[in-house]
């Protein structure tokens, strides 16, 4: 899927003039801290809306003048920065109202958590509430994948595994657009680069 | 306990309209937006600041024998609501309504945005994010919003006398209460006053326990 987004968003004070042109692979959002790169996913998954320009995904207009397609009809796996996760539910629980029972075991198994199913998150470690986030946004096998610092919590060898779940993901033809300050993991994970400076977006090809 | 009877007649029916229109409303007030939601905000809160004789007027003016839409409910269906239980889980809940709507709307709000937010996005629908994310995580707040809801339409007095009237199908415990006293049957006053005050302090403790949890 192409994801094609040219759009201007405000968030209080701050303006951010965006450009994004990302297909299957893993494309980083890199930055330093408030350069806009979580307004960008948000303006993405339909959780803020732009004040002109647009954003679309293969055929289809996300968001343009009067057309808004609602965040939950957009096809898309979501992982926010810190995780959103439910605290009244389980790990299996976050889950389940993504993918069916086979499918969720699955899941967790790929990020460590077979252990922890029956867990809530005040239960986890900060590392396994990441992995858990990061489960949630695959379950539903999304065509565009927005993942927001998933893995800032995690060591070094988890975050090599973890990335590479993501860049398989991108490989069965999934558009992933990874948000990290972490220049040593975007090089390791990015295929294309999008850098965020005053409010403004570059395209790349190396970081 | 006749007079508890009562009382539970009325309230109970009353709270089954009070418990979800409030919630809903509360869900309005805490997430809606604009002129709007001002509007709702405002219409609410007056059953709250009016007098409740004020209120039972009201009520008989639109409800009453002699009242717009009072007269065509007793001319279509030969009922009528003065002094009929009915009336009085009317009056009941009108007063109660605004407590219920103010606390659901507190425990709407104190639920983190970002955690529906992440639901939608990730493919769950409005519904399925209600009743999945926001009434569990919602749940205490809104015990403590029936819980007060309850109390204050169990103690409803003046709402209650000016529309529906003293009768022995509305004379609820408060009712009796000051028909005892009016009637100088000084223990009965007392005896009622006591066991609504014991409600009140059962209910306090409970309210504590959920409002920890809210």
């Amino acid at each position: 899927m192409t994801l094609s987004v040219d759009a201007r968003v405000r968030a209080g004070s701050f303006d951010l003039d965006v450009r994004i042109e990302a297909s299957a692979g893993v494309t980083v959002l890199f930055g330093p801290t408030a350069s806009g790169k979580t307004l960008a996913l948000r303006l993405i998954a339909g959780l803020v809306r732009p004040s002109s320009g647009f954003v679309r995904a293969g055929d289809v207009t996300f968001d343009e003048h009067g057309t808004f397609v609602r965040p939950s009809a957009r096809g898309i796996g979501y992982a926010p920065q810190h995780g959103a996760l439910w605290p009244h539910r389980t790990a299996r629980e976050h889950l389940e109202p993504f993918a069916n029972a086979a499918r969720t075991t699955e899941l967790l198994a790929l990020v460590d958590l077979a252990d922890c199913a029956d867990r809530k998150p005040f239960a986890l470690s900060g590392g396994e509430r990441q992995r858990l986030a990061f489960a949630r946004s695959l379950a539903r096998d999304s065509k565009l994948l927005l993942l927001d610092e998933p893995f800032s919590a995690l060591d070094d060898d988890a975050r090599v595994r973890m990335g590479d779940v993501v860049r398989s993901h991108a490989e069965r033809g999934a558009t992933v657009l990874f948000v990290t300050h972490d220049r040593e993991e975007a090089r390791r994970l990015g295929t294309r680069f999008v850098t965020f400076a005053a409010g403004r977006t570059e395209a790349r090809d190396t970081l | 306990m006749t007079a508890f009877w009562v009382s539970l007649r009325i309230v109970l029916p009353a709270l089954l309209f009070v418990v979800p229109l409030g919630a809903a409303l509360g869900l309005y007030l805490a997430r809606g937006r604009g002129m709007a939601r001002s509007i709702v905000d405002g219409l609410v809160l007056v059953p709250l600041v009016l007098p409740p004789s004020v209120l039972g007027y009201g009520l008989l003016l639109v409800l009453g024998r002699e009242g717009t839409i009072g007269a065509l409910i007793e001319r279509w269906f030969g009922a009528r609501l003065v002094f009929t239980s009915a009336g009085a889980s009317i009056a009941v809940a009108a007063v109660a309504l605004p407590l219920m709507a103010k606390g659901a709307e507190a425990a709407f709000a104190r639920v983190d945005r970002e955690l529906e937010e992440v639901a939608e996005v990730n493919g769950l629908g409005r519904a399925a994010t209600l009743r999945l994310v926001t009434l569990p995580l919602a749940l205490p707040g809104l015990g403590v919003a029936t819980t007060l809801a309850g109390l204050r339409a169990l103690g409803e007095f003046g709402a209650t006398l000016t529309f529906a009237g003293y009768s022995s199908h509305t004379a609820t415990a408060p009712l009796e209460v000051y028909f005892a006293m009016q009637q100088g049957d000084d223990s009965r006053a007392l005896a009622l006053s006591l066991a609504l005050v014991a409600i009140s302090v059962v209910a306090a403790l409970v309210l504590r326990r959920w409002s920890r949890r809210a």
